[in-house]
């Protein structure tokens, strides 16, 4: 019926695309296109650089480690998100009293938007009043200096972000844990499996394929972060917290160095977009 | 019977670790808000002995948060209609028609939608500059057109997809046009996946932090950026900077509210199935 109408298919396309081609496509060859170029935002002055934007960048130390770190960082809050994710929804899926509340105190995190939440956890770090220090010095210790200290603001910031995203995949994985069928569980429970063989053996396999879509949609949302490291720390200090976006935020509207600010966005969008493949790709062979 | 007392210490562990963990910033914010000038808590569960309403009076009428408010949610309801506007149509051209090539179109749009900001800011802004629509509710709203166009197009056609095609084809049969067909079979058919997919683009868009960072200034500055920029003043009143944290909270609570029911639906919809 519908396959005679490919006119038709293609017109209610048309505005979607069009806006699509305008606003993406156009403006990622832009990027693509100025990234060879040395290009100035306050003169406007535009000079061709062949792949000297490239070459200054991978001699940059402080770029590669931001390569780096983005990658650690992903890891790191994925890992973390994943399991309190699933530990709360294991919990809120116990027969328990004032369950409604339960769940509702485990969302409240998302409600904050991530700006709030980056001021939030700034405030819980303050040295001289951050309830985080306050609790520090009532139980006897020293108050650290989280975000301005180099060894702890990564982790700092990243706590933020687990804090404020684990309802995510809290809400994902617990629709996935109350879709399970309950009958196989009853069955491995009436033939004497125990508490954790079943999760083991029943759980974690049925809910596999849950697990790889919240891990794969959380792992490209995380790689891309920017809020949290720029409200809580700009990259600072010392450059010890950069990832990509906020080393190529700065370069392209500090120092308004604009080609050098395309060839990060240019290589940004590459590595996610490898990143992306590679897990969609094992997502789908693991799940098939 | 050893076991199910286990069980139950365990149960009770367990809430008291998930509500300190989901609670605590939040009773450092309320607390904070309510401190008076100069005088914040240093110790653990110190409360302000004379509590003070007066940066919440700040925050409440002097100063212009309901403004940034005002500003977020227009863009973000001008944002979510054009996309609607211009990915329905889309997904329904996926969902229905035989187009080839279309399967890889509709992955494609899952590429844009986890496009990484960076990758499009610095091509965006000079796009917006050149329009001379920098500041301008508009030129935000227009950055936010293709993440949110992917996300709808991937979750209408998931939507689409379970509608039976019935009656559509008896209209088509009877000579409406498929655009007629559209508008007046299948669109009240999704209705509620409609609504649930608006206020999510809706959310996204109101949260959204580096393009309303990037291309606003003044007149168009939405309430995510007005928050952040407490920060930067040269004196930083936490007590400000939490109450009006707090406040933020009322276009994404009233959000939730409303698609409470469809929440796991929709975050699942065409992500997990």
């Amino acid at each position: 019926m519908f396959s005679k109408n490919q006119k038709y298919a293609l017109i209610l396309l048309t505005p979607a695309f069009a806006l699509v081609i305008f606003l993406f496509i156009f403006p990622l060859s832009h990027s693509f296109y100025l990234s060879f170029f040395k290009y100035d935002l306050i003169s406007g002055k535009q000079s061709f650089a062949g792949i000297n934007n490239y070459i200054w960048l991978f001699r940059d130390p402080d770029f590669l480690w931001s390569i780096g770190r983005n990658f650690f960082y992903t890891a790191f809050v994925v890992t973390f998100n994943f399991i309190l994710g699933f530990a709360f929804a294991e919990l809120a899926i116990q027969k328990l009293p004032g369950r409604g509340v339960i769940q509702a105190i485990i969302l409240l995190p998302m409600l904050l938007m991530p700006a709030a939440d980056a001021i939030t956890w700034r405030m819980l770090y303050n040295t001289e009043f951050g309830l985080i220090n306050n609790f520090l010095a009532t139980i006897g210790l020293d108050r650290v200096t989280w975000l301005a200290n180099s060894n702890t603001a990564l982790f700092a910031v990243m706590i933020a972000d687990i804090w404020a995203w684990t309802p995510w995949m809290f809400l994902v994985l617990l629709a996935g844990l109350q879709s399970l069928p309950q009958d196989v569980f009853e069955a491995a429970r009436v033939d004497g499996a125990s508490v954790l063989k079943r999760w083991w053996h029943l759980t974690l396999p049925l809910m596999k394929p849950v697990i790889f879509v919240a891990i794969t949609l959380k792992s490209i949302d995380t790689f891309r972060t920017f809020d949290y490291i720029w409200i809580m720390t700009k990259g600072g200090p010392g450059g010890a917290t950069h990832i990509l976006s906020s080393y190529g935020y700065l370069i392209g509207f500090s120092s308004f160095r604009f080609g050098i600010a395309a060839a990060v966005s240019t290589i940004a969008f590459v590595l996610a977009f490898i990143m992306a493949f590679l897990l969609i790709r094992y997502m789908m062979r693991r799940t098939r | 019977m050893k076991n199910a007392l286990n069980y139950r210490i365990l149960l009770i562990i367990g809430i008291v670790a998930v509500c300190v963990w989901s609670l605590f910033p939040f009773y450092g914010l309320i607390v904070t808000s309510i401190s008076p000038r100069g005088e914040l808590p240093t110790k653990l569960f110190e409360l302000p002995s004379n509590a003070s309403g007066d940066f919440w009076y700040e925050v409440l009428v002097k100063d212009p948060l309901w403004f940034h408010m005002r500003n977020s949610v227009l863009i973000g309801l001008l944002a979510t209609s054009i996309s609607m506007l211009a990915a329905v149509p889309a997904a329904y051209s996926i969902s229905r028609f035989r187009l080839r090539g279309k399967e890889t179109l509709y992955l494609a749009f899952l590429v844009f939608h986890m496009a990484p900001w960076i990758s499009l800011i610095f091509p965006l802004f000079l796009l917006i500059r050149n329009l001379g629509l920098l500041d301008t509710q508009f030129g935000l709203a227009l950055s936010y057109l293709p993440w949110n166009i992917a996300l709808a197009v991937w979750l209408m056609r998931g939507f689409l997809d379970v509608i039976p095609q019935q009656a559509e084809e008896a209209a088509l049969v009877d000579g409406a046009s498929p655009l007629q067909t559209m508008f007046r079979v299948v669109l009240p058919q999704v209705l509620p996946g409609l609504a649930v997919c608006s206020m999510f683009i809706f959310n996204t868009n109101i949260i959204e932090y580096i393009f309303a960072l990037t291309l606003t200034n003044v007149e168009a500055v939405t309430l995510p950026i007005k928050l952040s920029g407490y920060v930067t003043e040269h004196i930083v009143k936490w007590q400000l900077i939490s109450a009006a944290a707090i406040v933020s909270m009322i276009p994404t609570v009233t959000v939730y509210l409303l698609i409470r029911r469809y929440l796991v639906y929709g975050l699942s919809f065409g992500m997990v199935k």
